[in-house]
């Protein structure tokens, strides 16, 4: 007879003891599973938007720093504007590079609309930010009368999307960022004209609310890209002088996103290690008590001719058994509730979240099963080490005459 | 061919105080005969036992068996060697938990070293003797005291060993399976095997081809 043959039967009619070091594995695997991919999302997230960002400095409407932060972080659908003059005097600045438009404009959540999101207009003359990824990603220039929308909009049937009463085509659908680009649709600015008479007419003002021309005069923001050994920092400041406008610099944006993203990983790496501690202490208790309790069955093992080794093997065995299959159940458990609910995680704490690929989430189970297992087998090699060394005298002692 | 112990003393300290359990015994189990030592509770009669099959080590004396100074060994290699030489029914109940009597006695086999259906003939009319075919298949826990003991001798005798030690082979049997089990300890001794019994029971003093009466740790013939 086997020693696994043992081990299984010893667990199929298993005691409390046993059941317990099964639960307690469980809820480890399943914290460090959920961690490790909350965390590699986030990561995953945070790349994205470093990818895509483009622009070292964001010039908006004053006191709508926040409001440009919600929409690359998450798409918080807004609107504001201001003086396009400003982008001649921006354009000749000491240190910078390019400038470019963007005009935001949020859907409504109406009849006329198909969903309530961003919508982001560029100046295809002018872009570096968007139409390079656009072009280099998806092959294509966008038309006049053409969208693109982004991974997390939902479509009607003939593939378009309504804005304001009039319907336009979706010529491409982004991959998933994990970022606010995933909320939003992308249209250049002759689309972004049509699409702000439209609003106008359901009472939506942009800029002074004329009708023509209007992308001429007012914009939402200014992308800008500092030269090369610029200091992206001292131009912010000079542009600061402006009454009338607030500068998000990328760096600072980033980097407090990095910060968020930074506490919540230690956050979630702190929960990890925690419990790994207090599961590897519960299982030490626990299998010291089963050790404890069995003691006879030692005495008869040893008796029988059952080596110390042979009883440490049965013991680490039978820990290495139930820690395994509390692993997999963890990891099943924690992927039906990370995966389906991303998107509500996401929303919930508004960073960019990016889940991993397959790849990852193979190395992520492995890492949990390792884990766990280990912190079954660890105790199970100290209590084992106490059952073999069982005196067979325990059984005199029960029976003594 | 046998087990010899000379002089052997194992003292314990119960309640502060110093008592020999087993004092400068000397004893021969030879191979072909049933020897059976009885005695009163608390008479070192199981620690006589225990002290041969090499699972307490006495403070004096000397163990030998067959060719093996026993207490020279390390604790492993006495444990193999009694693995190998030695099957043990011990009073308590001994059966493993959770594995069927059949498992139990495969387990045994396996510490043994008794590959597959080696030894199957002998064992099934030893299973067949002491009437435990149809409980093979039953967990211990549902067995009563008498089958479990029957049990855990058919397991003994698998493991195909040269010395049978049993303590109390007959406590909680009616007069007809003690019987059975005093025939199959004879039927082993017939087939040139040593036999120890440890026990309070007159039958098995009957039974006996050497006999010893143990008296707060001294030997008596």
């Amino acid at each position: 007879m086997k020693i696994r043959e043992v081990a299984f039967k010893k667990l199929i009619y298993g005691s409390i003891g046993a059941s317990a070091v099964f639960l307690f594995a469980l809820l480890l695997s399943f914290t460090v599973f959920a961690g490790r991919i909350l965390d590699t999302s986030l990561t995953r997230g945070m790349e994205n938007l470093r990818e895509r960002l483009g622009a070292d400095i964001a010039v908006v409407p004053r006191g709508s720093e926040n409001s440009y932060q919600g929409i690359i972080l998450s798409g918080e659908p807004v609107e504001c504007s201001m003086d396009r003059r400003l982008e001649d005097e921006l354009r000749a600045m000491d240190g910078v590079e390019e400038v470019t438009p963007v005009i935001y404009l949020a859907s409504l959540n109406a009849s006329c609309c198909s969903v309530p999101i961003q919508i982001i207009g560029y100046d295809p003359e002018t872009d570096f930010v968007t139409s390079p990824w656009i072009s280099e990603d998806y092959s294509l220039r966008l038309g006049n009368g053409d969208l693109i929308a982004g991974a997390n909009i939902a479509l009607d049937g003939n593939n378009t999307l309504t804005f304001f009463g009039r319907t336009y085509d979706v010529r491409a659908r982004l991959n998933r960022t994990g970022t606010g680009m995933d909320k939003s649709v992308y249209v250049t600015f002759d689309v972004m004209e049509l699409m702000l008479a439209d609003a106008r007419e359901k009472g939506i003002e942009f800029g002074d609310g004329s009708d023509e021309g209007i992308t001429d005069r007012y914009v939402s923001a200014f992308l800008i890209r500092v030269k090369e050994g610029s200091d992206a920092e001292v131009i912010a400041g000079r542009i600061s002088r402006n009454s009338l406008v607030s500068v998000v610099q990328s760096k600072n944006m980033l980097s407090s996103v990095t910060d968020g993203i930074g506490v919540i990983s230690k956050m979630l790496t702190v929960i990890t290690w925690i419990m790994v501690i207090i599961v590897t202490l519960v299982t030490a208790i626990l299998s010291v008590f089963r050790v404890n309790t069995r003691r006879k069955e030692w005495a008869v093992l040893r008796m029988m001719g059952a080596s110390e080794g042979w009883i440490l093997r049965l013991i680490l065995l039978e820990n290495i058994i139930m820690s395994g299959a509390g692993a997999i159940l963890g990891i099943i458990l924690a992927s039906l509730a990370v995966f389906p609910f991303s998107k509500m995680i996401a929303d919930a704490i508004a960073f960019p979240y990016y889940g991993p690929g397959a790849v990852q989430i193979i190395i992520v189970s492995l890492f949990s099963i390792l884990i766990t297992v280990l912190s079954g087998a660890i105790p199970g090699i100290v209590a084992g080490a106490k059952a073999g060394k069982t005196d067979c005298y325990v059984l005199m002692r029960d029976g003594e005459n | 061919m046998s087990i010899e112990s000379v002089n052997i003393t194992k003292e314990y300290v119960r309640r502060g105080k110093t008592f020999r359990a087993v004092d400068e015994v000397s004893i021969s189990v030879p191979k072909g005969k049933i020897t059976v030592v009885t005695g009163n509770s608390g008479s070192g009669k199981s620690t006589l036992l225990n002290i041969l099959a090499g699972m307490i080590v006495p403070e004096g004396g000397t163990v030998r068996i067959d060719d093996t100074e026993l207490l020279s060994l390390k604790s492993r290699e006495r444990d193999k060697l009694r693995g190998k030489k030695i099957g043990i029914v011990p009073q308590v109940q001994s059966l493993i938990g959770g594995l069927t009597v059949r498992e139990n006695i495969d387990l045994q086999k396996s510490f043994s070293g008794i590959a597959g259906n080696d030894g199957e003939e002998k064992l099934a009319d030893y299973i067949k003797d002491l009437e435990i075919e149809d409980l093979l298949d039953v967990f211990p826990s549902s067995l009563s005291g008498g089958e479990m003991k029957r049990a855990a001798v058919v397991r003994a005798i698998s493991g195909g060993h040269e010395y049978i030690f049993a303590d109390e082979p007959t406590g909680e049997l009616d007069p007809e399976n003690a019987s059975r089990i005093m025939d199959a300890f004879r039927k082993q001794a017939d087939e040139g095997r040593g036999i120890l019994l440890i026990t309070h029971d007159s039958l098995v003093e009957e039974r006996a081809d050497i006999l010893y009466r143990m008296e707060k740790g001294h030997l008596l013939n």
